[in-house]
């Protein structure tokens, strides 16, 4: 397929997408598989201090769900989303994205996959102090190159999106919360990302901002077709949610969904 | 806006880079904001920038002293040239004193020497209407005048025809000292006493630079005719020849020759001849020593200032933990975090190199202005604060760089 040429690595691969998209060769949002993990283990330490996060784990999401991933401490929940995210590398197992294996590629290999088809949302917002929310939002674009003037107008459409549009001078101290999320939400969609992984994305706000917040992962689901898992504790927050798959001992104990 | 799953924009394998255009945006982006992220102005930062300003100070000015000071050595011999010689005799009481008449005849003896002035030198005190001034008391013939190029600003030297006369040409500084007594320049005719010898100005010297081989300020100086030696110095005979060397003829073995006729015509004594070539050679050497001294004290400084950068740079990756777990999580490879911290500290030297190097500057421009002497840029100085800055930086950042680039992505989890 001929490229058109652009300066826009992210966008340039949005354009190739949409042309399989139209050629039927992709499809976003419903319908396919976006996830496969198949007898997912890890195994922390070895001897008698061998410890099983993972054990045999099997899962699938599809493109365009929104998924929450629920357990206890220690479930395995957390491992569960290092792995799904491509920080850590399983022990054993198979695990496919978008079509292709992860299991094997290097760490250079995995933080380009993550660069280009991962958002990341944290509990307690891993925003930089020191940047505005304009360079927050507009960091992870650093690697893809992209020049400076166009990473913070990519983010200030992002931020205006979230609803921030007047904060977009601010630093994370001058932020409440709920707003410094909505920031650690658009620093992880400014790659346009096909996943969006958020690790108790309410655990640090009070209830009434946590279902704003929930709202927010809703609508970028809806609006941008971006597969959503969120992994948390709290029930209200999977209520949310149109799938829900319970962790236990680094198992599988419950998959339902809500119609 | 339209987002999308991913999939078929992957293509088959894993997407690399799009070529070298693209990881060097990427480099470029991250070295932008690395300066960024210097922009917190904390303590130790500036120590340790202080240190590498020191050093590089240090290594720029002794430098630039060194290399002040041998132009100036260098001009001075380049006025006199390369072949300028001269013979001090050794004292020799037993002996015989070396006469004005032998000591010409050193040019004709086919030893090596081309062109003789002999001298006989002494001090004293110039007494001029009421004034003391200290002054060396030179007897010479006229090859001295057309050997140095001295020539008298008013009046007339001393020549041949004067012969044992007590006439004397006076140096600019007897001249000034006699005008500031008198009220007066001195005149022709004009008396000066030295001891008991009363001498009649014929002439004031043009300003004379201090000739480094021969050692004589002649601006000081009252140069009387060969003959009147004698009449105003306690002792008879040369004190010092000078000459040119015969193009082409092995200085050694003229010294040798020269010792060698000396010896003959003064039963028993010994001089030192000294060539400027020989003496250019001498201080070059010296300044060497000087310089390869100097510059190991700089370095000392300058590991100092970058174990200081280190140690800045490993707080700081151990600090931005759950930053560099961020950067790896949105996508940064550690190579990327690596190329980060290299850059930043390379910038922490390069700033701290810009301040030494200015700092230094100044510190050689004001030695040479002290010593009196004209200041000159060395040309290494310039590169050489570049390339200090770039290896302390490089050297000093890599270990704190790879300490950081190891920095797990799960990081970024951790964080609270």
């Amino acid at each position: 397929m001929l490229m058109p040429h652009t300066a826009d690595p992210v966008r340039e691969r949005q354009m190739e997408t949409s042309a399989a998209v139209r050629e039927g060769r992709a499809e976003p949002g419903r319908g396919g598989i976006a996830l496969r993990l198949e007898g997912i283990s890890k195994v922390y330490g070895a001897g008698q201090r061998r410890v099983t996060a993972l054990d045999n784990l099997t899962l699938s999401i599809g493109a365009g769900q929104l998924t929450a991933i629920m357990g206890s401490s220690g479930s395995g929940k957390t491992t569960l989303l290092n792995i799904m995210g491509l920080l850590d590398a399983a022990s054993a197992g198979s695990y496919h994205m978008g079509g292709r294996e992860t299991a094997r590629l290097s760490s250079d290999e995995m933080a380009i996959l993550r660069k280009r088809s991962i958002g990341f949302v944290f509990q307690s917002f891993n925003l930089l102090p020191r940047l505005t929310a304009l360079d927050n939002a507009a960091l992870p674009l650093i690697y893809h190159g992209l020049p400076r003037r166009r990473r913070r107008e990519r983010a200030a459409r992002l931020l205006q999106h979230v609803g921030l549009a007047d904060h977009l001078g601010h630093t994370p101290a001058q932020l409440s919360g709920g707003q410094c999320q909505r920031v650690a939400i658009a620093r992880a969609l400014i790659a346009r990302p096909a996943l969006l992984l958020a690790d108790e994305p309410t655990g640090a706000l009070d209830s009434l901002t946590a279902s704003e917040i929930l709202r927010q992962f809703s609508r970028v689901n809806d609006e941008f077709g971006v597969t959503v898992v969120i992994i948390t504790h709290d029930p209200l927050v999977a209520d949310h949610c149109r799938r829900r798959v319970t962790v236990r001992d680094g198992a599988i104990l419950a998959d339902g969904a809500t119609p | 806006m339209m987002f999308t799953a991913f999939g078929a924009e992957h293509g088959p394998g894993m997407p690399s880079h799009r070529g070298p255009h693209m990881a060097l945006a990427v480099l470029r982006e991250i070295l932008r904001d690395s300066i960024g992220n210097l922009g917190a102005g904390r303590s130790r930062t500036i120590l340790s920038v202080i240190g590498i300003a020191i050093g590089t100070a240090a290594v720029i000015a002794m430098l630039e002293i060194g290399h002040t000071a041998r132009q100036h050595a260098i001009r001075l011999y380049e006025a006199i040239g390369v072949d300028f010689v001269l013979v001090r005799l050794d004292a020799n009481r037993a002996g015989a004193p070396l006469g004005f008449a032998a000591a010409r005849h050193l040019a004709d003896a086919g030893l090596g020497l081309d062109a003789v002035a002999p001298l006989a030198v002494g001090h004293g005190q110039a007494v001029s209407a009421g004034t003391q001034v200290p002054v060396s008391l030179v007897a010479a013939g006229p090859e001295l005048f057309t050997l140095t190029e001295m020539a008298a600003a008013t009046g007339r030297v001393v020549t041949e025809r004067d012969g044992p006369a007590l006439f004397a040409v006076v140096g600019t500084d007897i001249a000034g000292a006699i005008t500031r007594s008198t009220g007066r320049p001195p005149v022709v005719g004009d008396h000066i006493r030295a001891g008991s010898a009363v001498m009649t100005i014929v002439g004031r010297l043009a300003e004379t630079p201090i000739n480094p081989l021969i050692g004589i300020q002649f601006d000081r100086a009252a140069v009387v005719p060969a003959s009147a030696a004698r009449r105003v110095m306690p002792f008879d005979g040369v004190t010092q020849i000078i000459g040119r060397l015969t193009p082409g003829f092995d200085s050694e073995r003229m010294s040798e020759r020269v010792r060698a006729y000396v010896h003959r015509h003064t039963r028993g004594g010994d001089a030192t001849v000294m060539v400027s070539a020989e003496l250019i050679e001498n201080v070059e050497k010296q300044m060497r020593i000087y310089q390869i001294l100097l510059l190991a004290i700089g370095s000392v400084s300058l590991v100092v200032g970058g174990i200081g950068i280190m140690n800045v740079m490993l707080m700081s990756a151990l600090e931005r933990r759950a930053e560099i777990g961020l950067r790896r999580a949105i996508g940064a490879r550690a190579g990327e975090i690596r190329a980060m911290f290299l850059a930043e500290s390379v910038m922490l030297s390069t700033f701290g190199s810009a301040c030494g190097l200015i700092l230094g500057m100044a510190i050689g421009y004001v030695f040479a202005r002290l010593s009196g002497w004209q200041f000159v840029v060395a040309p290494s100085a310039v590169p050489l604060g570049i390339g200090m800055a770039l290896v302390v930086g490089l050297f000093f950042g890599s270990y704190p760089a790879a300490r950081a680039a190891a920095v797990s992505p799960i990081e970024a989890l951790r964080a609270t």
